[in-house]
């Protein structure tokens, strides 16, 4: 579709980048010829021979993979598994609330359904042009995951956009409080206060599983340990099995790991429990104390530095009454790029439950035409709003 | 059976190569990029009974490590700005009637954050699914499909800033409407 931004930086590939090329016929030759005359380290030797390989330790797995198993087990022992009355001195705040939250977590009842059902609502923080306040562009997605089938199907909405604190809201007032925003020059979309509803859904689905590194996949879930030192153990052997990379990429794969265990994945109470104890023995968790989140309900947050996004914080909001995740935040660390340190970029609200009740669309048709089906969000917005 | 290893190896090394050479362009440029590929089908050879089944995202992933392990980010950033400069040139000398529009997108996604190039690349240039493109970035598919709807808004954002694009959105605008509606009375 040539009007989805995607598509029209798929027409702009320079041409020598069409991964369709084959090779140059020299360059094959060459480079097969080297690489396969190059030994093959079996498993066990393997971890001998990477370690020798000085110029590039990124490429030792095996070798990483011991060495990070025995950080882990150096950095949790310091870290009581339970949480006593008095936790240990030399942990910080952040991890003292999430030990904390992990024993609360834990006690909530287990439940059981046919479809995991997740809301979330993600929002994104955007200043309006021309106006002295900024909105938060609001977008819902649902998602039922049925563990039995192996499937999961998705729907998004438009649930409009909202002026994001008192003080832009006290300003959008001032304005004549327009009940819609012309931000086609920063997001290319108009948004209204109403929102659209429904914009798409997934059908006939996708495979749950598909997935086999950064998310864990859902058949393994029973199987994964309650203890946060052997998940974290278990945790980096899947991912050190399907990836291959230096330590600190894994180390942050078995992070996000955690946290989609801790927040949207159907984790049983006790291996919730277990994904917070893990975040717990991260450096640098800091507790924020008690916050509202965007949806009005009443938690507390830690902070962790964010995994994949440099100059990022990842704010974790729970549920005071339950310990489950409310939401999370990003949150800027830095000055630049338009952003100043402190500023909120997006946020995004969960709720969650097992359910019986099936999406409520033909699961396994999409109406929809397949042309329009593959129209982003955004760029349909654009013409819905004229 | 090493023959069948051979053949095995070979096949990946025909269906990926090119793509992983064309994915270490677009992320730093042709100076390293055949020293990339190399070392990542080095492992590929090395690490051949751990190869998925199907290599690409696998293949990709281990290019994306050595890339970020081996290059400092201010090194693949200039590397990255000298390549840019060649397809620019490229897209102006093209006699294409969208030319403003290739180089205005090709400028914009210079100016994105490293990490949002990185999914835009995976899926608009490499064709991959938000699946595949999460195998690569090793994050959850929800993770993936929510970075990539914000790279592809700050995209738009980073493309609109400049006049030239302005206009060719202005015209596109008018061109899908007729489209759409179009589209609504077929049905």
């Amino acid at each position: 579709m040539k009007n989805d931004v995607l598509q029209r930086l798929a027409a702009a590939r320079p041409a020598h980048l069409d991964p369709g090329l084959p090779t140059p016929s020299q360059v094959r030759q060459e480079e097969l010829a080297t690489l396969m005359s190059l030994p093959r380290a079996s498993r066990r030797a393997r971890a001998a021979t990477r370690s020798a390989r000085v110029r590039r330790p990124l490429l030792s797995g095996l070798a990483l993979a011991t060495a990070s198993v025995v950080a882990a087990v150096v950095m949790t022992d310091t870290a009581p598994e339970r949480p006593g009355p008095a936790p240990s001195a030399t942990l910080g705040s952040g991890s003292q609330v999430l030990l904390a939250a992990a024993s609360h977590v834990e006690r909530q009842p287990a439940a059981s359904g046919k479809y995991w059902y997740v809301v979330e609502t993600l929002a994104d923080r955007q200043k309006v042009p021309g106006k002295n306040y900024s909105i938060d562009i609001r977008q819902e997605v649902r998602w039922w995951t049925a563990a039995a089938k192996n499937r999961y199907w998705s729907q998004s909405l438009d649930v409009g956009a909202r002026p994001a604190t008192e003080a832009d809201e006290a300003a959008w007032k001032a304005d004549g409080s327009p009940m819609s925003w012309d931000m086609r020059d920063v997001t290319g979309e108009i948004v209204t206060y109403a929102g659209k509803g429904e914009i798409a859904h997934d059908a006939p689905g996708g495979i749950a599983d598909s997935v086999p590194m950064g998310e864990v996949p859902l058949r393994l879930l029973p199987t994964l340990p309650t203890d946060a030192k052997a998940l974290r153990k278990r945790l980096f052997e899947l991912v050190d099995k399907h990836y291959n990379g230096p330590e600190w990429t894994l180390d942050r794969i078995v992070v996000e790991d955690a946290v989609q265990l801790a927040t949207t994945l159907p984790s049983t109470p006790a291996l919730r429990a277990a994904a917070y104890r893990l975040l717990a023995a991260e450096p640098g968790v800091r507790s924020l104390g008690d916050v509202k989140d965007h949806a009005g309900r009443t938690g507390y947050a830690v902070a962790l530095t964010a995994e994949y996004a440099p100059g990022t914080e990842r704010r974790l909001i729970f549920d005071k009454s339950t310990g489950m995740p409310l939401g999370q935040e990003m949150v800027s660390t830095r000055s630049g790029d338009g952003r100043k340190k402190g500023d909120l970029l997006s946020y995004t609200t969960f709720t969650m439950k097992w359910t019986n009740q099936a999406p409520p669309f033909n699961t396994d048709y999409s109406d929809p035409p397949a042309d329009l089906r593959s129209v982003p969000v955004d760029e349909l917005d654009v013409e819905a709003a004229r | 059976m090493p023959d069948d290893d051979a053949d095995r190896f070979t096949a990946i090394y025909d269906g990926c190569r090119q793509r992983v050479w064309a994915y270490v362009v677009s992320r730093a440029g042709r100076q390293v990029a055949d020293e990339v590929v190399s070392e990542t089908f080095t492992v590929a050879w090395r690490r051949l009974e751990d190869v998925p089944e199907q290599p690409l995202p696998w293949l990709l992933g281990v290019a994306r490590n050595i890339l970020r392990d081996s290059i400092r980010a201010e090194a693949r950033r200039a590397m990255l700005a000298a390549e840019l400069g060649a397809w620019t040139g490229q897209a102006e000398a093209d006699v294409a009637e969208d030319v403003s529009e290739r180089s205005a997108l090709l400028k914009a996604l210079a100016t994105l954050p490293e990490d949002d190039r990185d999914l835009l690349i995976l899926s608009a240039w490499q064709g991959l699914t938000p699946a595949e493109a999460a195998r690569v970035v090793g994050c959850s598919p929800i993770t993936l499909r929510v970075r990539l709807h914000r790279a592809r808004m700050r995209l738009n954002q980073a493309a609109s800033a400049s006049p030239l694009m302005q206009e060719a959105a202005t015209a596109r605008r008018v061109s899908t409407r007729a489209r759409i509606t179009v589209g609504k009375e077929a049905r």
